[in-house]
Parts: C-alpha cells; structure tokens; sequence
C-alpha cells in the first residue's frame, strides 16, 4: 500500500534533511518506529565479508578472453579455457576460494585446522562446506599447489584429468592442458586418471600424465619443491608444462607457432629472472624468442 | 576533462577497484544469486576491456552496470530465492542491541525482513539495497542505472511502506 503522500518526506528523512519528529508528526510514533527498525537492521547486512570477489589481472593478462557465459552449459569441451579461466565447478554456493596471481605463491590452512597447501603462481584451490566433513576431506585445484596433509580422514585433490588421494603425506600436484605430474615427498599417495588407471606415488617419487598415458616413474630427491625457493625444477617433461610455468610466473602469453611441445626439457628455471629462464629454456633446444609487451614469440 | 583509457590496466584496475563489489551486490540485490552475480559482474568487466577503446572513463561504471544487467536478463535459468545476508564484519554488539521502543519481535526479526526484502520488485529491491548497504547517494543511483531521479527516491521510499506492511502482515498471522 503506497502512501505517495509521504514519500518525499521519508526521503527527506532518510537524507538528513528532515527531523524525525516532523516525519513522526505526519505518519505517526507507530510508523516511525516500524521504519527505523528496518533500516537499522538492513544497514548492518552485506551480501558477503569477502572483499576481492575476482582478480583483474585475469582479465588484462590473458589479452581478449572467452565471454564467461559459455561455460554456464556444462558441454564446454574448450577444457583449456576452464583450465586458464575459473573452474566451471563454481556452481554451488558456500564455495571458499583461494588463489594466487601471476608470480605469487601464498600458503593457505585448510578447513582441518592442520594441513596446508601451498600454492605456486596463477592458481586456484577451492572446497565447499560439504567437502569437509567427518569422513573425508576434498578439494579442488587449478593448477600448481604443494600440499602438507596433517594423518586423518581420507584427503582428496581433484582436477580436471584426475584425482590424488592420501592418508597423511606431503606431495606436489601439476596440472596443465590435460596432463598432470603428481611428486610425492613424504608418505604415500594414489593418483588416479579420469580412465581409472592409477599409480602409487612413494616419497621420492613422481609421475607424469600426459596425453592419456602414464610415463615411467621418476625419482626425486628433494624434500619440498624447488618453487617454495623461487627456482622452478624440471626432469624430462614435456615443454607444454615449461611454457606454463612461464606464463604463470611471469605473467606473460606464449605464442607458440609451430613449435614442437612435445620435446622434453630437464633443468632448473629462475621464477624471478625472466631473462636468464628464457635463455635457459630456449637456447639449448635451439628456439629463437621475441620478448614485446607482454607476449613472447616462438620460433624455429 | 579526465583523459584517462580504460585500456590503461592500471586505470582497468582502477575501474575494478571502484565497482566490482557494487557491481555483483547490484545484480544479487535484483536477482538473488550471489554466485551467478559474481560470474556475471565478472562478464561485464570481460566485455570492458575487450570493448575498452569505445567506452569513455567516466561511462565505464554505467556500462558495467547495463551490461551485467543485460546479461543477467537473457539468463534463461532464473529462480525465486529467498535472499540471505550477513552482517557486515565490524558490527558491534551495541549496533544490534534493541531499541525496548521497538514494535516489532527481535526475534527472527532477521530471518521475517529477509523474506520481506525477497518479496519486493526486483528494481525497487535494488535501489533500496544499493542505497543502504552500498551507501550510494541517490543521484549516483540514478546516473548508474541511468533512471531518473525521481524513481530512484520512489523506489526506495516505496521499498519502505513495502516492507512495513509485508512485516506488518507476518506478523498479525502469527496470532
């Protein structure tokens, strides 16, 4: 029931311009009351306490991006776009996010008060309230991430290509395009692909997914991943994932041309030294580069 | 006159800085999804900067606005919910205590004022709630929903008197 009448007055009121007892002359003590209460309480509300909702730099690094609308339909085969781009699993509500920019690492605790993972450059760790519970505990990752899993229920880590399931353990999952490398440091984990195969990762051992195959197994000797000391290790892997790490952590876009990806890279990146990683990457397997802006082009 | 380019990352950033929370509060205020507001307002800051060189700064937050918006209206998926809040980080104890003048119950008087806000039309919703939660000014509405003046005072004033009686008949039902 409006009441035209008043509307400029309760306006008036509500900017400061018009005393209350005026405004409690006209429409009377009861209304008065009424309408303080609810602007009382509606001045205490917030849609939600988080303050960053998404990262900008998403938007100007990765140059003219897909609309998001696209991925309201779950057909979206364009898994390298849900890969660059958030996670279509963002569906449900009561989701916690964490991720990092481009460069960043920043370790998070998670929901069991114990276990942490760290996350490396340009990635996305994410778990609903009904991940954690009292049987088990999942989440989600795009990404890179090193993960100190406290003993207890069952923890699981899932990505697009697979999942990764301990017991209590520290180990390193990678993924990029359709691949993933799982590295175990200490403790046990499986790794299963989206097909069902899987593989038992022991300490000191790793694996590497990639083109629906599982590679043989390599052995690791460090104890934590070289990234937590802003130096970027690689053994044998394809030189997709070399790229990756590049544009994650420099916050640069490759043009590829038709370089071949497959060939394999073995050493150690700088994260802080764009220069001198690309020197290292490029030169021995004899490809030339062209650093403009932000893009860096490919050629052999 | 202001010569900064939206194309300009770090005036981009300004821009996000400025308007993505009041952004995604807009479009959840109309349509009551707080994830899909958040992926829409996300959109609309996609669209800008891919049409960054044909949006003046001063039009960018208006744009946001009207983009989103349309956005939101051609997502055929929509659902009648009931919106939910929480209360702003900071608020102290002495905010909430009850005035003992009060008419209507504290209690559930949250959870009573939730389905009431709800029940409103969607564009009265979003002007009342962008101007006391958003703390926007009335003239600022206007220019960034592009209405008038006027119907931004409206909508508010008549958000009031729609909450009044919607609470005013929970609360006689309870008897």
């Amino acid at each position: 029931m409006a009441d035209n009448e008043h509307n400029d007055q309760i306006i008036k009121w509500l900017n400061g311009e018009l005393p209350e007892e005026q405004l409690m002359q006209e429409i009377g003590a009861d209304n008065l009351l009424k309408y303080k209460q609810i602007i009382q309480e509606v001045d205490q509300w917030t849609p939600d306490n988080e303050s960053v909702i998404f990262d900008p730099a998403v938007v100007t690094k990765k140059g003219k991006v897909m609309t998001m609308t696209r991925w309201m339909s779950l057909s979206v085969a364009a898994s390298v776009v849900l890969v660059a781009l958030f996670s279509i699993w963002m569906l449900r509500s009561d989701r916690t996010v964490h991720f990092t920019k481009a460069g960043e690492t920043k370790q998070i605790t998670l929901p069991d008060g114990l276990s942490i993972v760290t996350l490396a450059a340009n990635s996305k760790v994410s778990w609903t309230e009904d991940d954690w519970n009292s049987s088990e505990r999942r989440l989600q990752i795009d990404g890179k991430g090193f993960f100190q899993v406290e003993k207890g229920t069952p923890f699981s880590v899932a990505f697009e290509t697979g999942e990764v399931t301990v017991l209590g353990t520290s180990f390193e999952v990678s993924e990029f395009d359709e691949s993933f490398q799982v590295i175990c440091f200490e403790g046990k984990v499986r790794a299963t692909d989206k097909n069902q195969g899987s593989r038992i990762v022991s300490a000191g051992e790793g694996y590497l997914y990639h083109h629906d195959q599982w590679e043989e197994k390599l052995n690791v000797t460090d104890t934590q991943p070289s990234w937590l000391q802003e130096e970027t290790k690689f053994d044998n892997v394809p030189l997709a994932m070399v790229l990756k790490t590049l544009e994650n952590e420099y916050a640069i876009q490759i043009i590829k041309n038709n370089v071949e990806m497959e060939r394999r890279f073995t050493g150690s990146i700088p994260n802080k030294n764009l220069a001198l990683a690309l020197k290292i990457v490029f030169d021995p397997l004899g490809i030339s580069y062209e650093m403009k802006e932000s893009k860096l082009t490919l050629s052999e | 006159m202001n010569h900064q380019s939206v194309c300009e990352e770090q005036t981009f950033h300004q821009v996000h800085s400025d308007h993505s929370t009041s952004l995604r509060n807009f479009l959840f205020y109309k349509f009551g999804d707080l994830e899909k507001a958040k992926d829409f307002a996300q959109d609309a800051f996609i669209r800008l900067w891919d049409n960054c060189s044909k949006v003046p700064f001063e039009k960018a937050k208006s744009y946001l606005f009207t983009i989103a918006n349309r956005l939101f209206l051609d997502d055929v998926d929509h659902q009648k919910v009931v919106l939910k809040f929480q209360y702003r980080q900071g608020t102290t104890e002495k905010q909430m205590e009850t005035n003992p003048e009060y008419i209507y119950q504290h209690d559930e008087f949250k959870e009573r004022l939730e389905l009431a806000v709800s029940e409103l039309p969607d564009k009265q919703r979003a002007v009342f709630l962008l101007s006391r939660i958003d703390k926007m000014k009335n003239k600022e509405i206007a220019e960034t929903l592009d209405i008038s003046l006027k119907t931004v005072e409206k909508h508010i004033a008549s958000s009031l008197q729609n909450l009044k009686g919607k609470l005013d008949e929970l609360t006689n039902s309870k008897l």
